[in-house]
Formats: structure tokens, C-alpha cells, sequence
């Protein structure tokens, strides 16, 4: 033990006690980490490499500390420092006047050389915060990354980690991005169209939907009027090539700077390239099995951000096909739409019963219900048998089910089973990983249900705690028998099911965690475009008219386009007394809707 | 006559609209000066039609309005919002500044509203917005201009909007024509522009303006080509024909049908079309000897030139409303059923041209080239297809429209005269009479089952339940005790009541323009005291009460003769 450790430890448990703590129980360093002399004191090495500089650390940490702080906008800007290193270079800073600095370092065993070498226990009193191996969780507040190149070179994936952190925070602070989500033409993806555009409202993100159901029937009328195969798909191809073109148009008169597509919606490869092309980032969020589907292989890349619901070997796969980024990102619940119901006793009676499914009528779930129709068993849903035992079974003619319909019957239910699709297998999918919407949704809902395990579905819930799950058809069976006869063990898991869904799977943290990877590597790109976004110059040129500046301020907080038509919409006229603004605003209008231009010497 | 604010000291007029709204104000400002002649007026008008207002007399101020900069700016959305905004922002400050005493709206569009509104004078006339931003219209007269356009209504009126305009601003002491005065400049240029045709005849100067402001209302080429050929045949008249650049896609057309027509050598036709600035039109005009014309800003200016007009109203054009402002010009207006038509609504088969042939109209031409007319000659009498009517004025200053065919027998003119009567009577206080000639025939196209007034005693004793029930509410509202119900019940029988009154209005055309009267009275109650209320709500029902009963008087006075 050198004679610095013990002081180094006791500043160091002053100033960061849990930090001090965690590094006590590490006494052993790694050989690869050691100290090494030089003309003006210790210096940390990695791997034969140095972190400072091998001969004249101070000096060119002086040097370097210069140069970094001509970033700065004045010594009081929030820092933070990648690499400890032996520490010469945040003692520089220190002694350039760097008063809010803080050091980010990915290895314990750089911060007990650096500790064993030299004496640091003033520098730390001067630190504001000082992380080790875990990137910060709050990187709020603005803070300026230094890059200690040494430092860099030696870890860097840390480095980008945690660069992209310190982004993602800055874009989810700074970044106001206008986003545009195209849903499918039909399907159970269908609602997550409204949930990710309600819940990128109330993120304060500009969001608008482009619905493509009402297009549905044309699409089915297509097979309708054709009959052979071949012909049918060239028709179907082009309608949809239509609607693609539909979609980039309204992104055209009206620029996003986000383009969402949710898993099958009608978007071709050129309308990509053409949205790529006017600078727009391109997100597909696959919230479908990639097994089931293979379409997403052409289309990989061309989004810039692929998100699935699965992972390995869903992620390398989609890799594999060229999608430059690929995230897991689960599917999640909206509280406002999946929530508690009271419920009438007629609502009951309509949408009640002791057990309940609500899905399509998938080949193993057809397998598995059949042997339950002795239960009092309602199914709701489509694609259903209309033969023995689901003629009784399946209910109000097997027709589509808005949301609020099945949070009733989630609510008026006992026992949801919640099995998830499987079009090849019998019963339970052994090898089934990602987690379906109705999981989340009835948690949310605070039902009950069964549901049967998933490879992923741990790290969403804990099993037996926050929801009860089977691996068989004779364990559903037996669950179902004996919560059926035990109601009042079904309260628990509801509970704490209801309260992980709420804090942990809302489609608004799936929304900021998918911005904040697209603002983790696409900052400066959206950062550029919001500065010559026509709201951003609106909302400065408006300064001196504050009450109208207020007004714009709400419509760019509505998601509204910067026009006349977003300051008009608050103002409902003989419902109360108009202010001046109000007037002036009006009469904008009015012109606006009246006057055709006119060239001069037209009377 | 009644009048709500005769003196007047700092005045803002808007009409930001057209050349030919511009020009029909004329009477209006004139007046405002004669009765005031140390006022000041100042005129907001678009930005386009800021230079014609230096030819108008008694402007003391033109404060112009850029509407195509705003529009332009709207259309850019983000900057552009705030351009406009700011832009009007500050006009609205300057014209606050000013300080006017008393402002007229001219026009009657939403925004041209929200501008006496927001400016604020402490009085208005015409169209403005009330504090919740509804539309309000000040003064009864602005309320007849409002129930007169109203399309069912139209057949009814017999009032110039001139007049409407003039008399919703007080004003009685009045120019009879409209005005524009013509400097030497444009009359000189006017001059060499019909020197420059090189006219080889002596004849008449004809004037003649094809070009129309909508589709529908444009004469077909063939029948200006017609016109245009007897005119020169039987007067060996000099032809020009006046317009806009634009117009020269109508006017090439017949130009050149014509060409060779007239024999070698001789020039009979001329163009100044796109060649001439507004003064210089008018300096063109003022040296015709006659303009034919439709409906179109150069007819205001000829008649503001003192030149007379020969009209055609066809389509959506009524001459009663908007004929030539002065004295001694002659309107052709079309008879037929559909018309006139919805100025809104295009047409594809626009028969109304046709009743009026080109033949007619060079005949009226050189009767009117000889003098005045009182009478037209029987053989040119057609009522079935036209109307002709001569322009003048009664002893009240009022313009009105008088047959010059003596066969001519219009079911609607009792009608519209005892409306003219009423109006003039029961709003403005003059003493106006019956017009009616002896030995008139009964019509009863209007009324139903041989009662030329079917649903007027109706309208009546409904004016005369709103104002029990009325009364009823004025009592209930001062007695602490009254329940509830019973101010329920008396609010539902209002609304029958008034509802009741609307459907007479419909189902007797003849009534739709009294009962919007009602409407637009009812609908610009000011206030929120219930008791004050009230009683302009009785007000509104006394009204329909005593016009309902004035109207069958006038109408069985004019139908007897």
C-alpha cells in the first residue's frame, strides 16, 4: 500500500462516500493496469499504454487543459471529463478556473493506480461527481464531454457509450423534433399507431399520425375484382406503391424530421430513399415476430433505425440484412386506454365471464381453447372456427374489437389468458421469446391473467409476482382450476402488475428510449434541422409580442405546423370575449379564406 | 328623417374592396362632407385601389391596406405569420391613434369587421364584430343592406345599395351621381388614345366594355360583333371598346370577326383596352357620347363622368341593386326564372344572354344617344324576355329604376315598391306615398288562394305574441317567486314563436325580407343585463308587429292604385 492511497481514500470518502465504499472491497488490480515514472510524477498505464503523457504529464496537460476550455462558453459551464488517468489533466482544469467538473472513468482499477500514485485528495474535493465503469444515468444539464485521447484509445467503447448518453440526454432536453408515424392498413399493430402518438405528445413531441386503415377495404377490394394470383400481387403492389407516395407527400407539404413506420405499413424501398433523401431519419419499429415475416429483409436498409421486439437472433439478423442500427424495443401499454373500469352491471353481464381470451384464432391457440370449452369461456377476437366448440365459444360473430372493448373485457373478466400466437406449433411455444401487447395491456388494466412464458417476458416481469405464467397446456389447466376456486390470490399479482406496467412499460418510456437512441447518434443532424425549422425562427422573430409568442409556444407544444391555423385554434368565437390578439388573428384569417390575389388592374 | 349620428368630426371609412364599391361610396363621402364641412375623412382602402381615391373628391385621407402583401405572407406559414401579423398589428395602432369619432364599414366581409372592432370608435355603422367576435351590424339600414342581398330576397328590392350605404352612415345632403374627377392629364391622354384609333367616320363616340367580371356574366362575342355592326350601320358610329390587358382575350376575338367588315379603308373599331390607367378610362368615357356595358366598374365611372350608360343585367346582376348611380342611363334586365342567380354558383347554359339580343341594344343605344327616355317604342316592348328601365331619383334624393315600357306588368312591383315605401317611411321618416298608377292590375303571384298578403296577418299577430310574451318576462323577471318552469315555459314558447316567424319567411317569398329584418335585429341584442335584454327583444317584436301591418297597407294601396 503506497504512502498516498489511505489520505487519497479518506478525500475521497468525503466527497463521494458510496464511490469510496465500492472501491475498498476492490483490492485487486489487474496487471494489466499499473503506474509508471516520469519527469514530473506517476503516470497511470493501461495495457503498456499510457494515460498521460509519458514524460511531461503536467505540461501537456496544461497544454491540453487550454485547448479543451477554448470550448467552453465561460469556466462555470458544466464539464464532464472522459478518462482519470494519473488526474493531471482535471487538476489543469481545476487551475483554468473549470469549476463544475466531473470524471468519468471505466475502470476501478485506473482510479486505485491513480489513488496508489499521487496524492489526489484536493483535486476530488474540487470534483462535482465522479463515476466509475456505470455511465452516469442523469447526463441532464448540458454537459460539455472532453475526450482525454489517451484515455479514449484504450476503452473505447466506454467512450462512445458514453458519448452517446450525454447526446441522448442533450437531445431529449434541447430536441423538439416533429415526427410522423405511418401505421398499417389493418391488424392487431393497428392501435399501437394512436398509443405512440399520444405518448409522443405528451413528451412535448410534435407527432401525427398518418392512419392508412381507411384504405383497408381498397386494399381487400383489389382481390375482390382480380382473380389470378400473379395479377392480384402487381395490383396490390401498386396500390400500396399509391399509398407510399401518399405518405411522402403529406411529409412533404407538411416536414417531419422522424418518420415511424409501425411493422406492415405501406411504405415501398423508393419512398424511403426519397425520405432519406429530404433529411428525414427513417425508424421501423417491427412489433411483429421476424420468424413470421421475411419482408423486412429488403427493407432493412433503408432505415436508419430498425427497433424489434426481439432479440438474438432477430438483432443480427436484421444486421445481417443492412440495417445500420438494430434495438430491442418491446411493445408496452397505454395507461389511459389499458386502466381499471368500473362497469356497469349490463357492461358486466355483455362483457364478463369467468374466463376470457381476447386474439385471432391462431392454430395453437385453436388447439389449446378447444380442450376448455367445459369452462365458462368466453373468446373474443377474429379468425376464428365457426364450427364446434367455438360457435359457443367465440363471441358477437368473432368481429374486430376496438380498445376500450377489450379493457372492458379485461376488466369484467376473472381469469385473461393471454396465450401468445404461434401458427406452427401445438399449445405453448417452447421457444417462443418476445412478449406480446396483451401482456402489458392487462397489467395496466389490473386483470388477471395466465400467460405463458416467454424467454424475455422475466426481465419485463417477475414471474409468479407481477403476473402468473403457465408452460403447458395441463399447467393452464390447473392454474385456471385453482384461481378460479382461490379469487383472492389473483389480487396480488394484479397489484404489482399494474405498478410495473405503469412505471416501467408506458409506450411514453418506450418513445423516450427510442429517441433517445436515434438523439444518441443523430444529434448534431436534428439539432441542425431544428435550427432551420421555420418554428424555431418563428418563436425568436416573436419575441417582442409576448402574449402572441405565449400562443406559439402551445401550438409548437400541440405539435401543431408553425401557421395561422395553430393560433387560430384556440379561439372559439360568441364563447366569450375576445382579446385584441384574439381579433388580430381573426382578421388574418377571414383575409386568408377570402381573398384570392389578385393581379393589379383587376377591378 | 331619423338619424343616429348626424355630426360627425374625425371619420374612418372602410371599403377595401373593388373599383366600382370604391366609386358607389362616392355619394356617401360627398355627403358626409356637405353636412360636415369640417370633418375629416379618411378612407382605408386595399392597397391596389389606393390611387383612385385621388380622383374622388372630399377624401381628406387614403389610408391603404396591403391585403395582397398579408395574403402573400399567410401563405408563406411560419415567418410569414408573424410579418402579417406585425404588419396589421401596426396598422391597427395607427389608425387607433387617429382618433376617429365615427366609423362606416362599406363592406361586408368578416375582416373588414374585425377592423371597426378593433379600432373602436365610439360609433360605428355597418358591419363590425362585438366583443365574443360575432358579427354585429349597426343600424337598421346596414341590417337592410344584409336582408336585401340575401338571395331569396332579392326579387324585393328596389333600393340601390348606394342609398342603403348612405343612409346606414345618416347622411340625407347628397350628390346625385357618383363621383371621380378627371384631371387634364388623363383627359388629354384620353384624347390622343382615341385620336391614336384613327376613326375615319364622324359619328357618335360608343364606348362599349365586353370584358365582365364573372364568367356568367360576360355577352357572348357574336352578339357584341352584331351590336357593333348596326351601331355603325345605322349611326356610323365610332366604336371604342375600353378594359383591362386581360380583357383583350375578349376583345381580340371581336376585333377580329370584324375585320373587313366595315369596307377598305374605313376604321370604325377601336382598342384601348390595357392601354389606359383608371383616370385615363374615365377621361375615355368622359368623351364618349354613350357606354354600353354590363354590370362592371367602368359603368360607375361613366355615370361618375356624367356619360350615359346603356346596362345589361344578366345573371346574377340585378339592376335595382346596383344600376347605374345617376340620371338618365337606361337597364335592360333579363326576365327569366332562374334569375337572378346566386352570384356563387357558376352556370353552363347561361340563357339569359340570349333574351337580350344586340339588336335591342343598338336601338336603346341611339334612342338614349337622342335624349332622356320616358317611354320605349311598343315594338321594342318584350317583358317576357327584358325589363327596360330608365334611372332617376324621387324627391327624397333616393335613386329608383322606372319602367320605359308602358306593357311592361311585373308581378314583384307592388311589392318592392311598398317595401321601398316601408323602408323609407318606417326607417328613414320620409313621407314617400303610394306609386302605384291608376288602374294597375291585382297581382297575386306572391300571395296564396287568391290573398295577394297570405301570411301577413300571421307575421303580425306573431310579432304581436312576442311582444305578450315579452312582457310576460319582463313581470316574471322582477317577481323573486316566480319558479323556474315558468320562465322555461315562456322561453319555449319564444323559441316557437320565433321559429314560427322564420317559416312564414320562407314559405311566402314575398315576407323573407321582413322577417330577416327580424333575424339580424334579433341577432344584434347587446348586451348581458337579461332585464335590458328583454326589452330590445320587445323592441324587435314591435318592430315586426308595426312593419307587418305597414307592409299589408302598402302593398294593398300599390296593388289597388
Amino acid at each position: 500500500m503506497s504512502d498516498f492511497f489511505e489520505p487519497n481514500l479518506k478525500a475521497l470518502a468525503r466527497r463521494f462516500p458510496e464511490i469510496a465504499r465500492r472501491l475498498a472491497f476492490r483490492d485487486e488490480v489487474s496487471s494489466d493496469v499499473q503506474s509508471k515514472v516520469s519527469s514530473e510524477g506517476m503516470i497511470v498505464v493501461v495495457r503498456e499504454q499510457p494515460l498521460d503523457h509519458p514524460s511531461h504529464p503536467r505540461q501537456a496537460a496544461q497544454q491540453w487543459a487550454i485547448r479543451a476550455c477554448g470550448s467552453l462558453q465561460s469556466r462555470g459551464d458544466p464539464v464532464i471529463v472522459f478518462g482519470l488517468g494519473g488526474g493531471y489533466h482535471l487538476e489543469a482544469l481545476v487551475g483554468e478556473g473549470v469549476t463544475d467538473l466531473a470524471v468519468y472513468e471505466p475502470s476501478w482499477d485506473v482510479l486505485r493506480v491513480a489513488m496508489e500514485s499521487r496524492d489526489l485528495s484536493q483535486l476530488f474535493d474540487k470534483l462535482r461527481a465522479i463515476w466509475i465503469d456505470e455511465i452516469p444515468t442523469d447526463l441532464s444539464g448540458d454537459r460539455q464531454l472532453m475526450t482525454r485521447s489517451l484515455s479514449q484509445t484504450v476503452f473505447p467503447e466506454a467512450w462512445d457509450e458514453l458519448r452517446r448518453g450525454l447526446f441522448a440526454a442533450r437531445g431529449s432536453e434541447k430536441l423538439k423534433p416533429s415526427v410522423s408515424i405511418l401505421g398499417p392498413l389493418q391488424g392487431g399493430t393497428l392501435p399501437i399507431l394512436s398509443y405512440v402518438q399520444s405518448a409522443l405528445v405528451r413528451l412535448g413531441i410534435r407527432a401525427r399520425p398518418l392512419n392508412m386503415s381507411p384504405w383497408a377495404a381498397g386494399y381487400h377490394q383489389v382481390g375482390s375484382l382480380i382473380g389470378d394470383k400473379f395479377r392480384q400481387q402487381v395490383a396490390e403492389r401498386n396500390y400500396v406503391d399509391f399509398l407510399s407516395s401518399v405518405a411522402v407527400e403529406s411529409v412533404t407539404h407538411r416536414p417531419v424530421d422522424i418518420f415511424i413506420c409501425l411493422a406492415q405499413a405501406p411504405i415501398t424501398i423508393k419512398a424511403l430513399q426519397q425520405l432519406r433523401s429530404m433529411g428525414i431519419i427513417t425508424v421501423l419499429w417491427f412489433v411483429e415476430d421476424f420468424r413470421r415475416f421475411s419482408y423486412w429483409q429488403q427493407f432493412a436498409p433503408y432505415f436508419d433505425f430498425v427497433f424489434t421486439i426481439q432479440k438474438e437472433p432477430c438483432i443480427s439478423a436484421m444486421r445481417q440484412a443492412g440495417a445500420p442500427q438494430v434495438h430491442y424495443l418491446p411493445v408496452a401499454c397505454d395507461p389511459l386506454v389499458h386502466a381499471p373500469m368500473s362497469l356497469t352491471p349490463e357492461e358486466h353481464r355483455r362483457w364478463g365471464s369467468p374466463v376470457s381470451f381476447v386474439g385471432a384464432g391462431y392454430h395453437n391457440r385453436q388447439q389449446v381453447f378447444a380442450s376448455l370449452s367445459h369452462l365458462p369461456f368466453k373468446i373474443w377476437g377474429t379468425e376464428w372456427p365457426v364450427s364446434r366448440p367455438f360457435n359457443t365459444l367465440v363471441q358477437e360473430e368473432g368481429r374486430r374489437l376496438a380498445p376500450e372493448e377489450y379493457t372492458k373485457i379485461f376488466n369484467a373478466t376473472d381469469i385473461n389468458i393471454n396465450l401468445h400466437s404461434s401458427s406452427e406449433r401445438d399449445g405453448v411455444d417452447p421457444f417462443g421469446d418476445f412478449v406480446n401487447p396483451r401482456t402489458f395491456e392487462l397489467a395496466a388494466a389490473g386483470a388477471f391473467q395466465l400467460v405463458d412464458q416467454r424467454t424475455l417476458l422475466p426481465e419485463l416481469f417477475v414471474p409468479g409476482e407481477e403476473l402468473v405464467t403457465f408452460n403447458s397446456v395441463p399447467e393452464l389447466k390447473d392454474q385456471v382450476a385453482m384461481y378460479l376456486s382461490e379469487p383472492e390470490k389473483r389480487l396480488q399479482s394484479v397489484r404489482k402488475g399494474r405498478e410495473r406496467a405503469l412505471n416501467d412499460h408506458t409506450y411514453d418510456t418506450r418513445m423516450k428510449q427510442m429517441l433517445s437512441v436515434i438523439y444518441s447518434t443523430k444529434y448534431d443532424h436534428l439539432a441542425e434541422r431544428q435550427k432551420n425549422h421555420p418554428w424555431t425562427k418563428l418563436l425568436t422573430a416573436s419575441k417582442p409580442f409576448p402574449e402572441l409568442m405565449k400562443r406559439l409556444e402551445r401550438g409548437y407544444g400541440r405539435g401543431d405546423d408553425p401557421s395561422l391555423d395553430s393560433l387560430i385554434a384556440e379561439i372559439s368565437v360568441g364563447k366569450g370575449k375576445l382579446d385584441d390578439l384574439d381579433q388580430e388573428l381573426l382578421f388574418l384569417h377571414h383575409v386568408k379564406q377570402n381573398m384570392v390575389l389578385k393581379k393589379p388592374g383587376e377591378g | 328623417m331619423k338619424r343616429r349620428y348626424p355630426e360627425k368630426h374625425n371619420v374612418l371609412l372602410v371599403n377595401i374592396t373593388r373599383l366600382g364599391d370604391m366609386l358607389q361610396a362616392t355619394p356617401t363621402i360627398s355627403g358626409i362632407k356637405r353636412e360636415n364641412p369640417h370633418c375629416r375623412i379618411s378612407v382605408v382602402v386595399e392597397k391596389q385601389f389606393a390611387e383612385v381615391c385621388q380622383w374622388i373628391p372630399d377624401i381628406d385621407e387614403v389610408i391603404s391596406l396591403d391585403l395582397t402583401y398579408v395574403v402573400k405572407c399567410l401563405h408563406r406559414d411560419g415567418e410569414g405569420v408573424l410579418e402579417a401579423y406585425r404588419y396589421f398589428h401596426d396598422f391597427i395602432e395607427d389608425l387607433r391613434a387617429r382618433k376617429f369619432d365615427f366609423s362606416l364599414n362599406m363592406a361586408s366581409s368578416s375582416y373588414t369587421a374585425l377592423i371597426l372592432s378593433l379600432v373602436g370608435t365610439p360609433r360605428m355603422g355597418g358591419w363590425t364584430a362585438d366583443e365574443e367576435g360575432c358579427r354585429r351590424i349597426e343600424s337598421d339600414w346596414a341590417r337592410l343592406f344584409a336582408s336585401s342581398v340575401f338571395h331569396q330576397n332579392r326579387h324585393f328590392t328596389s333600393l340601390n345599395l348606394v342609398d342603403v350605404f348612405r343612409l346606414s352612415a345618416d347622411v340625407i345632403d347628397h350628390p346625385l351621381n357618383l363621383m371621380l374627377q378627371v384631371s387634364e392629364e388623363a383627359k388629354r391622354r384620353a384624347q390622343e388614345l382615341i385620336e391614336e384609333c384613327g376613326f375615319t367616320s364622324k359619328g357618335p363616340l360608343i364606348a362599349i366594355q365586353a370584358g365582365a367580371s364573372q364568367a356568367k356574366r360576360q355577352w357572348r362575342t357574336e352578339h357584341f360583333v352584331s351590336l357593333i355592326k348596326k351601331l355603325v350601320a345605322d349611326t356610323g358610329a365610332r366604336v371604342i371598346l375600353t378594359g383591362t390587358k386581360s380583357e383583350l382575350s375578349i376583345i381580340d376575338p371581336i376585333v377580329s370577326a370584324l375585320d373587313g367588315c366595315f369596307g377598305d379603308g374605313r376604321v370604325e373599331v377601336g382598342v384601348v383596352a390595357g392601354k389606359t390607367s383608371i383616370p385615363e378610362l374615365a377621361g375615355v368615357l368622359q368623351a364618349s357620347d354613350i357606354l354600353i356595358t354590363g354590370d362592371t366598374g367602368p359603368m360607375h365611372i361613366a355615370v361618375a363622368v356624367g356619360t350615359p350608360v346603356v346596362a345589361m343585367f344578366v345573371a346574377s346582376a340585378l339592376g335595382y341593386e346596383t344600376g347605374p348611380y345617376g340620371e338618365g342611363s337606361v337597364v335592360v334586365q333579363a326576365t327569366i326564372g332562374c334569375g337572378p342567380c346566386h352570384p356563387g354558383k357558376p352556370c353552363s347554359t347561361i340563357e339569359c344572354h340570349d333574351l337580350i339580343s344586340p339588336n335591342l341594344i343598338a336601338e336603346l343605344a341611339q334612342l338614349r344617344l337622342r335624349g332622356p327616355l320616358s317611354e320605349i317604342p311598343r315594338e321594342l316592348s318584350n317583358p317576357t324576355a327584358y325589363r327596360v328601365f330608365g334611372t332617376g331619383f324621387d324627391r327624397h334624393g333616393v335613386w329608383k329604376l322606372e319602367p320605359l315600357d308602358p306593357f311592361d306588368r311585373d308581378p314583384a312591383s307592388p311589392y318592392r315598391e311598398a317595401y321601398r315605401r316601408l323602408w323609407l317611411e318606417d326607417l328613414g321618416g320620409f313621407v314617400a306615398g303610394c306609386t302605384a298608377k291608376k288602374g294597375g292590375m291585382l297581382q297575386k303571384r306572391f300571395g296564396e288562394r287568391g290573398d295577394p298578403v297570405a301570411g301577413l296577418a300571421e307575421l303580425e299577430e306573431l310579432g304581436v305574441r312576442g311582444i305578450d310574451l315579452l312582457d310576460r318576462l319582463l313581470e316574471a323577471e322582477g317577481d323573486l317567486q316566480v319558479s323556474p318552469e315558468k320562465l322555461r315555459e315562456i322561453a319555449d314558447s319564444m323559441d316557437r314563436t320565433d321559429r314560427e316567424i322564420e317559416q312564414l319567411g320562407y314559405h311566402y317569398a314575398y315576407l323573407g325580407l321582413l322577417v330577416r329584418m327580424f333575424v339580424f335585429a334579433k341577432e344584434n341584442l347587446q348586451g348581458y343585463d337579461v332585464k335590458d335584454l328583454s326589452s330590445q327583444m320587445r323592441g324587435v317584436y314591435e318592430d315586426l308587429r308595426r312593419r307587418s301591418g305597414l307592409l299589408g297597407r302598402y302593398i294593398h294601396e300599390e296593388l289597388k292604385g
